[in-house]
């Protein structure tokens, strides 16, 4: 009965042409009053909760960044560079862009973040070049889930700290699953753009675009160099290629003013207010769930319902799948982490070995409908979509799940780096 | 039958989430089932901030965290943690049982949340990417602090450059170098391979940091004297969570050591030089912390007279 | 009616990209300084946060002043007619103003229980004060939407 409510009031909402920010925050109220505690003020404490976190702060910095750097003309620069190193290869470009993605979640430890990051430049890059909208959304879209794969990866660190697990060793165990991943996902992008149409490589053309693009091509110089040798977070990192941004578009390229650089700032709060309300609905699922310990029956189910390892392996991926669907993968960690971690651990699953199928796992839930962040945030930066964008996403989906079900069940490829 | 929410951040494998556990299957069993203490360990129901938030407005009944959040209620709470306060553990242990809840239970009364009784959280060590021995080699370091104005104070004092960062950012800077220390309770360090990435480990034991069970006030009022008097199992089962942790540390560090990473242990002389390098630590946090701080320290240091060396 | 909406607008704008150039700011500022002048600014980063969400939160608002949220149009289909897009207003008008009313609530709360920031432990009601005013202003906007349906701009967002 409560759940039909629930349906009815969706509807409604949508035959009313409420928006889909409304739609959920009223469905939540709905679930906080009839499963919560009936208080709905609950709902914008969570929201208050979810966005006073400082994780979140590189989201609004590399949007900022990327529409400073595309209204000027680093990205273009940037573009031409890499268009020039690249487009003698067949399906170069696409595989220059899966393989910035996963440089850049080198040091990232944000999905969203290396999406913004990459995507600022190869989307449209992508899409100058000839490939279809479909790949170039796809391809930034799910590359950027990289970045909690391949260390450091903020999720892998709560896990860390929750199950007390070495962080440090489920670093170690990303960097195998993250490079397998790399190279599927870059294959993929190669055989499948192999008839976009090549240039001939040209050196001079190549120079040329260094010459120009010198300004731009530091931007990625400083922000790894800056990361990797510990004079900023990655965080820190979004707010420099901000300033750098700005300096270069003002001092070097002129080509940007103030009047830019307002539309720019309001453009990124109206896309945030757009987005954050979403991920806010997240967390309050997840507070309700917890509390009403929905999380500790399912794993007793499960440890009910299964007898074998594998058995347990493949029910604990399809669920976290299903999971991945509906709340974001810190939400997720948090709430299935420590109860599974118990469950594997009797099964005499590597505690390192199990944090890397969670995340991998909740990396494929970035990419799935209604609560993809990736797709989400996709779709603000690239004002494309959202069915579009979880359509274009659903190969590379299928390539992941692939490695996922090899690093599943073969745990040398998480362990090989760690120290028993 | 009276089911309290209790919300936490440690993790249910941990001597804390054990000893919540131990403690909720205990009221459950004197109270014959009237009683039920549901645990949402693991920080399901969010950070120790948002857990003492929505402890004090209803939303939880029971927060168990550590003081670093109660310093949000009053700066006060911060005094308990400051550097070398106690001149040995059993002090320690004394003043925190004994005389802590006539000291900071009316201010958490005031704040809204009636604390049953204070959590041991445990001992600080140091963490370091080179070996040190002496204050004096943290000169020119960069030390990862928690944002909290004990900690700030002891930085200073100790003349090494405070860098203020949440506890999940601290691995990823020591492993880039934003940091070059960094200190944890030892159990919480360890656990989350903090010397793998800072393997040297100066058993400092400069610090101690302790932490409460404590009830809503809008549950308390809410509860009848019988389940007041079953919660007070929370209360009597206290000393034996500071016996483990007090305990599992030496453990753990031997491991530790049997493992082949280098940890330092002090003499009584170089000990020493690290309590003199912090001198004053006190007085900066009463000052900093304002308000009845400096009233909270006296009556601390009446409780360690009473308590002896 | 229509120059009120569009000062109201240009008001909230600034503030939004100023609370980000603060955000920014600090970030630097706090790199800077703890680079070169080794010397951390004490609680930037949960400034900046606060930043953050002012400017995220006024977007809300912001989106609804330029009818920028997503909609999901597949639906309109069931009911065809011109009027559903006024009765539309009219109830987002509703329910942001319920949204409202709970945020009056929360950060009364806030006040009553003095939820202070960590680190810099300012009083957070002045930062939360932003709910109750996005909430409030979006169901303004909404109503006059319903009202005068000629001030509603077309709309911007994808979905
Ligand atoms: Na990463
Ligand atoms: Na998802």
């Amino acid at each position: 009965m409560e759940v039909l409510g629930l349906f009815a009031l969706f509807a409604a909402l949508l035959i009313l042409r409420q928006s889909v920010i409304l739609i959920l925050l009223a469905a939540t109220a709905y679930v906080h009053l009839v499963w919560g505690d009936g208080l709905v003020v609950y709902l914008i404490e969570d929201i208050w909760t979810a966005m006073d976190n400082s994780v979140l702060l590189a989201i609004p910095m590399f949007i900022i960044a990327g529409a400073l750097m595309s209204r000027g003309s680093i990205a273009e620069r940037l573009i031409e560079i890499v268009r020039a190193a690249t487009e003698w290869m067949p399906g170069g470009l696409g595989f220059a862009t899966i393989l910035s993605c996963a440089l850049f979640s080198a040091i990232s430890g944000s999905s969203p973040a290396t999406l913004l990051a990459v995507g600022a430049v190869m989307y449209p890059a992508l899409k100058e070049a000839g490939y279809t909208r479909k790949f170039a959304l796809g391809s930034v879209t799910s590359a950027g889930t990289l970045g909690i794969i391949i260390p450091p990866s903020i999720p892998l660190i709560i896990y860390g700290i929750i199950t007390e697990t070495s962080i440090v060793d489920l670093f170690l165990a990303g960097i195998i699953p993250g490079i397998l991943l790399t190279v599927a996902l870059g294959i993929y992008s190669l055989v499948s753009n192999r008839h976009v149409p090549r240039t001939r490589f040209s050196l001079s053309r190549l120079m040329a675009a260094l010459r120009n693009g010198i300004w731009s091509l530091m931007l990625p110089v400083i922000l790894l160099g800056g990361i990797y040798s510990g004079y900023f977070s990655p965080t820190e990192a979004a707010a420099v290629s901000v300033g750098y941004a700005m300096l270069v578009e003002l001092l070097v390229h002129r080509e940007l003013g103030p009047r830019d650089f307002f539309a720019v700032g309001l453009q990124t709060a109206q896309m945030l207010g757009t987005l954050f309300p979403i991920v806010a609905v997240a967390l309050s699922i997840k507070t309700i769930l917890a509390i009403e310990g929905i999380p500790q029956d399912f794993a007793q189910w499960l440890q009910g319902a299964v007898s074998s390892k594998i058995a347990f392996l493949l029910a604990v991926n399809a669920a976290l799948i299903v999971i991945g669907c509906l709340i974001d993968v810190v939400s997720a960690i948090l709430l299935l982490g420590p109860i599974l971690f118990a469950a594997a651990q009797s099964f005499g699953i590597n505690p390192v070995h199990f944090g890397i199928i969670m995340v991998i796992n909740l990396e494929i839930g970035l990419l799935t409908p209604p609560v993809g962040l990736n797709v989400l945030v996709a779709m603000t930066a690239f004002r494309e979509r959202f069915w579009d964008i979880c359509h274009a996403v659903l190969p590379f989906i299928a390539i992941m799940f692939a490695v996922l079900m090899l690093v599943t069940f073969a745990p040398q490829l998480s362990l090989y780096f760690v120290s028993p | 039958e009276t089911v309290l929410k209790l919300g936490s951040v440690a993790p249910s494998g941990s001597p804390w989430g054990k000893w919540a556990t131990g403690v909720a299957a205990k009221i459950e069993e004197v109270s014959g089932g009237e009683l039920k203490i549901e645990l949402l360990l693991d920080a399901q129901a969010g950070d120790e901030q948002t857990v003492l938030r929505q402890t004090s407005k209803g939303r939880l009944d029971i927060a168990f965290v550590s003081n670093v959040p109660l310093t949000l209620l009053s700066q006060e709470m911060a005094i308990p943690s400051a550097a070398y306060l106690f001149d040995s553990p059993e002090q320690g242990t004394c003043v925190t049982y004994e005389h802590l809840s006539d000291t900071l239970g009316g201010i958490m009364e005031g704040a809204g949340v009636v604390p049953l009784t204070w959590m041991e959280v445990g001992h600080y060590v140091l963490f370091s990417k080179e070996p040190v021995s002496s204050p004096a080699d943290l000169a020119g370091k960069k030390m990862r602090i928690a944002p909290s104005i004990a900690d700030a104070a002891l930085a200073k004092a100790w003349g090494v450059q405070g860098v203020p960062m949440g506890t999940s950012d601290a691995i990823p800077a020591l492993q880039t170098g934003t940091v070059d220390a960094a200190w944890f309770p030892t159990l919480f360090g360890i656990g989350i391979g903090t010397h793998k990435v800072a393997p040297h480990v100066t058993v400092t034991n400069h610090a101690r940091l302790i932490g409460t069970v404590a009830v809503s006030g809008r549950t308390w009022a809410k509860l009848s004297d019988q389940e007041k008097q079953w919660l007070g199992v929370f209360t009597a089962a206290g000393p034996q969570l500071t016996q483990g942790i007090l305990g599992a540390e030496p453990a753990l560090l031997g491991q530790l050591e049997g493992a082949g990473v280098p940890v330092k242990h002090l003499s009584a002389e170089e000990g020493a030089v690290w309590k003199a390098a912090a001198d004053g630590v006190l007085a900066a946090i009463i000052e900093e912390a304002g308000g009845d701080a400096q009233a909270v320290a006296d009556r601390i240091a009446q409780a360690k007279a009473a308590c002896g060396s | 009616m229509q120059r009120y909406l569009t000062m109201l607008l240009r008001v909230e704008g600034m503030v939004a990209v100023t609370a980000y150039a603060v955000t920014c700011g600090l970030l630097l500022a706090d790199v800077f300084a703890r680079e070169f002048l080794s010397q951390a600014i004490w609680g930037a980063q949960k400034m900046a946060v606060f930043g953050a969400i002012v400017a995220g939160i006024l977007g809300l608002t912001i989106a609804v002043g330029n009818n920028a949220h997503l909609r999901a149009n597949f639906a309109d289909r069931v009911l065809p007619y011109p009027w559903v897009d006024r009765l539309g207003d009219l109830i987002s008008a509703i329910l942001f103003g319920c949204l409202c009313w709970y945020a009056i609530e929360f950060v009364s709360e806030s006040i009553q229980f003095k939820d202070k920031a960590e680190v810099i432990h300012i009083p957070l009601w002045p930062i939360q004060l932003v709910f109750p005013y996005a909430f409030g202003t979006a169901a303004l906007r909404h109503l006059i939407f319903f009202l005068v349906p000629g001030t509603k701009p077309e709309h911007t967002g994808e979905g």
